[in-house]
C-alpha cells in the first residue's frame, strides 16, 4: 500500500491538451473519486497513474517512488474497467489466477492467493464458470478479484457501476465501500455519478477542462464550492442559479436585484461591485422555504408539476425571467395547490458568483 | 435481419437450386462414370444414369498408383504452409494491429498489392528463385511458395480481427504484468480463432488444390502430391476412363471431408469479421 502525488502533470494529444497541469496528493489507504462531466479528462488521468498513457509532462511518485516513466507491470496498481475486461475465454478461476501465473507461481501458490480472494467476494460457487455465464454484478466481482488478487499498492476504478441496473449499483456500491474499509487500499475511483462521489469519497476531486476545480470531502463541496461549477455539479437535485444585478452597495451589504422585481439584500463580500454587475445567486433546493403568500423579499416562481416522493415533495417551474427553479419540500402538501409560490431565500444559506462563475463570499 | 417479402424469398431459393443443379453436372458425371464398371464402356444419357453399381475402378487404382503416399505428400506441403502461414501471418497481424512499427502503412499497402499479382505471373519467378535456393524439387520448393502467397490474405484478415479486440483486455494484462510476446499468445491468440479458422481453411484449400507450381517445382513422381495425380497417370488410364474418374473422385475426397468439418468455424468466422468490424 501506498499513497500517490501528481505534480503539475500533462496530457497533450497532438495540439490538444487533455490534462493541464494537475496537481495532487493522494494519502495512503485514502479513497478519493474524480468526478466531472463527460470529456473533461477523468479516464485520462486514471490511465496515465496507471501507465496505460504517457504522461507528457510533470511527475508520478507512487509510495515516494518516481514512476513517472515505469512500465505499468511495475507500477503495482490494479485497475477495474468500466467494461470489466474479463478474458472471455478463461474461467473465473483463470481470470482470477492469470496474473499470478504468468508470474510463475506455483499451482499452491495461486490457489492460496485465490480462494481467500473468491471466498471473500462470493465467487467460490461460479469457479468454474465462463464470464460469459456471469451476471453483471457477478462480472463486476469478479473484475474486483483479479485486481485483489495482487495485492496492489493502488486500486484504480473507471466508473465500474455504469454497466449495472439502478438497484445493483447501489448494491455494489455498498460493497465497494465496505471492501475498502476492510482492505483499507489506497483507491482512486472514476464516477460522473455524484451520488456515488458523495458517498464513496474521503475526497472528491472535481475535474472541468482537464484541470482540477476544486478538491476536498464530500461535505465540503457540498457547503463550500469555490465555483459555480461545482456547486452544480454537487448536490441532487441540483443546485438552484437565480440571476441577479446588483443595484446598490453601501458598506455592510450589497442590494440585488433579483428575478420578478425583488430586491434582496446579502452581506457585501470583498470584492469590489459596482451597481449594475451581474452575479449569480445560487441555493440548494432544501434550503428554500415555499409559502403561497407573498413576504418581503421573497421570489415568485410559477409552479409547473409537483413530484411526490412521500417523506418529501419536489416542485418544478420558472421564475419570471425564465430560469428553472426546484423547491425541496416537507410537511404541509396542500400549498401543492397553488400556481404561484413565493420562495424565501436566507442569506447565510445562499452562495454568490460573480460573472465568471467565482465565488464571491 | 432485413425482411424480403416471402415471394422474392421463394423466386431466389429456386433460382440458386436451379443454378446449383446446373453446378452439381460435372460432379455427378465424375461420380457416374467412376462408379459404373470398367467394362461398359458407355453410360447413360451423357454419363448421368448409371445402370449398375461397382466400386472396381478404385480397386484398379489403389492398385496401379500409390494414392495414398501422394495423399501424404500433399498434407505434408498443405499442412506445413498452414502452420507456418498461421504462425507468422498472426505475429505480422498482430504487429500491425497494436505495435509501433516503422513505415506500417507503406509494409501494408505493399503487401495488398501482392493480392493484385495474378498467380501465373509469378511460376517463372518463383521457379527461378527455387533453382538459386537449390529447393527445385522438394517439398520445401512448395511450402515456402505456398506460405509466402497465403500469407497476405492471413495479414489482412487477422489484422481486421485483432484491431477489432477490445483494447482494454490487452490493457488489463499488462496492468497484471504480462508482456507483449505473452499477451499476444494468451490473449489475442485464443480469441481470435473464428479469423484464425478462415485462415486455416483458405490455405488449406488454396495449397491443397494447386497444380501450376507443382506440376512446375516437382519431378519426382514420389514427391508429387494429390493434384497431380491425374497427370502422372493420365496415360496409364488413358483407356480407362472409369479408373481416370475415379482417381479425380478420390482427390476431392479430402477437400471436401476438410470443409464440412470446418465449415462451421468459416461462416462463423467470416461473419464474426464483419460485424467486429
Ligand atoms: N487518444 C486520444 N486522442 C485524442 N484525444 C483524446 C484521446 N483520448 C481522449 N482524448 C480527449 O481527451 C479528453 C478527455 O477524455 P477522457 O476520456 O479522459 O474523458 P472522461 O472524463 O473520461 O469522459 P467520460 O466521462 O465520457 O468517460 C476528451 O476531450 C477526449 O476527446
Ligand atoms: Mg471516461
Amino acid at each position: 500500500m501506498a499513497g500517490l502525488a501528481l505534480t503539475n502533470v500533462s496530457k497533450d494529444y497532438g495540439s490538444v491538451r487533455a490534462i493541464d497541469e494537475v496537481s495532487l496528493e493522494v494519502r495512503d489507504g485514502e479513497f478519493v473519486v474524480f468526478v466531472g462531466p463527460s470529456g473533461c479528462g477523468k479516464s485520462t488521468l486514471l490511465r496515465m497513474i496507471a501507465g496505460l498513457e504517457e504522461i507528457t509532462s510533470g511527475a508520478l511518485t507512487i509510495g515516494g517512488q518516481d514512476v513517472t516513466r515505469t512500465d505499468p507491470a511495475e507500477r503495482h496498481i490494479a485497475m477495474v474497467f468500466q467494461s470489466y475486461a474479463l478474458y472471455p475465454h478463461m474461467t473465473v478461476r483463470g481470470n482470477l489466477g492469470f496474473a499470478l501465473r504468468m508470474a510463475r507461481q506455483s499451482k499452491a501458490e495461486v490457489a492460496a492467493k485465490v480462494d481467500p480472494v473468491a471466498a471473500m467476494l462470493q465467487l467460490d460457487a461460479l469457479m468454474d464458470r465462463k464470464p460469459s455465464q456471469l451476471s453483471g454484478g457477478q462480472r463486476q466481482r469478479v473484475a474486483i478479484g483479479r485486481a485483489l488478487v495482487r495485492s496492489p499498492q493502488v486500486f484504480l476504478f473507471d466508473e465500474p457501476l455504469s454497466n449495472l441496473d439502478a438497484e445493483l449499483r447501489v448494491q455494489m456500491r455498498v460493497e465497494l465501500a465496505q471492501l475498502h474499509k476492510k482492505i483499507g487500499i489506497t483507491t482512486i475511483y472514476v464516477t460522473h455519478d455524484q451520488v456515488e462521489a458523495m458517498t464513496l469519497a474521503d475526497r472528491i476531486v472535481v475535474l472541468r477542462d482537464g484541470i482540477i476545480e476544486q478538491v476536498g470531502t464530500p461535505l465540503d463541496l457540498y457547503d463550500d464550492p469555490t465555483s459555480l461549477f461545482v456547486a452544480g455539479f454537487i448536490g441532487s437535485p441540483r443546485i438552484n442559479e437565480i440571476r441577479a444585478t446588483v443595484t446598490a452597495t453601501n458598506a455592510e451589504q450589497l442590494l440585488l436585484q433579483l428575478p420578478g422585481e425583488v430586491a434582496f439584500a446579502y452581506p457585501r463580500p470583498e470584492k469590489d461591485l459596482k451597481p449594475g454587475d451581474t452575479v449569480t445567486l445560487a441555493i440548494r433546493p432544501e434550503h428554500l422555504t415555499a409559502s403561497d403568500k407573498a413576504t418581503p423579499n421573497s421570489i415568485p416562481m410559477d409552479v409547473e408539476y409537483w413530484e411526490h416522493l412521500g417523506g418529501v415533495s419536489y416542485a418544478y417551474g420558472a421564475l419570471k425571467n425564465g430560469q428553472r427553479m426546484i423547491l425541496e419540500h416537507r410537511l404541509n402538501r396542500s400549498i401543492s395547490e397553488y400556481q404561484t409560490l413565493h420562495l424565501s431565500i436566507e442569506p447565510s444559506r445562499a452562495f454568490l458568483f460573480d460573472a465568471a462563475g467565482r465565488r464571491l463570499t | 435481419m432485413i425482411r424480403v417479402p416471402a415471394i422474392t424469398r421463394r423466386l431466389a431459393t429456386a433460382f440458386l437450386t436451379a443454378l446449383a443443379l446446373v453446378w452439381m453436372v460435372p460432379v455427378l458425371m465424375m461420380l457416374a462414370v467412376a462408379f459404373t464398371p470398367p467394362e461398359k464402356r458407355v453410360t447413360g444419357f451423357g454419363g448421368l444414369v448409371v445402370e449398375e453399381v461397382s466400386l472396381r475402378n478404385f480397386g484398379i487404382v489403389f492398385a496401379d498408383a500409390p494414392i495414398l503416399h501422394h495423399l501424404l505428400n500433399s498434407l505434408v506441403i498443405t499442412l506445413s504452409s498452414v502452420f507456418f502461414v498461421v504462425l507468422f501471418g498472426a505475429m505480422a497481424a498482430y504487429a500491425f494491429a497494436r505495435m509501433r512499427v516503422r513505415g506500417k502503412n507503406i509494409w501494408f499497402f505493399l503487401l495488398i498489392t501482392t493480392l493484385m499479382l495474378p498467380v501465373p505471373t509469378l511460376i517463372v519467378p518463383l521457379f527461378q528463385i527455387n533453382k538459386s535456393l537449390g529447393i527445385l524439387d522438394t517439398y520445401l520448393g512448395l511450402i515456402l511458395p505456398y506460405t509466402a502467397l497465403g500469407l497476405p490474405f492471413a495479414i489482412i484478415i487477422l489484422r481486421g480481427f485483432f484491431e477489432a479486440l477490445p483494447r482494454e483486455l490487452e490493457e488489463a494484462a499488462r496492468l497484471d504484468g504480462v508482456s507483449q510476446p505473452r499477451i499476444f499468445w494468451f490473449i489475442a491468440l485464443p480469441l481470435s480463432w473464428p479469423a484464425l479458422s478462415v485462415v486455416v481453411i483458405f490455405q488449406f484449400m488454396t495449397s491443397f488444390n494447386e497444380f501450376v507450381l507443382a506440376l512446375v517445382t516437382l519431378d519426382s513422381d514420389s514427391l508429387k502430391p494429390l493434384s497431380l495425380v491425374p497427370l502422372i497417370y493420365s496415360g496409364q488410364f488413358f483407356t480407362q476412363p472409369g479408373a481416370m474418374f475415379a482417381t479425380l473422385t478420390l482427390i476431392t475426397v479430402p477437400v471436401v471431408v476438410f470443409y464440412f468439418a470446418m465449415q462451421r468455424f468459416m461462416i462463423g468466422g467470416l461473419t464474426t469479421g464483419a460485424v467486429k468490424g
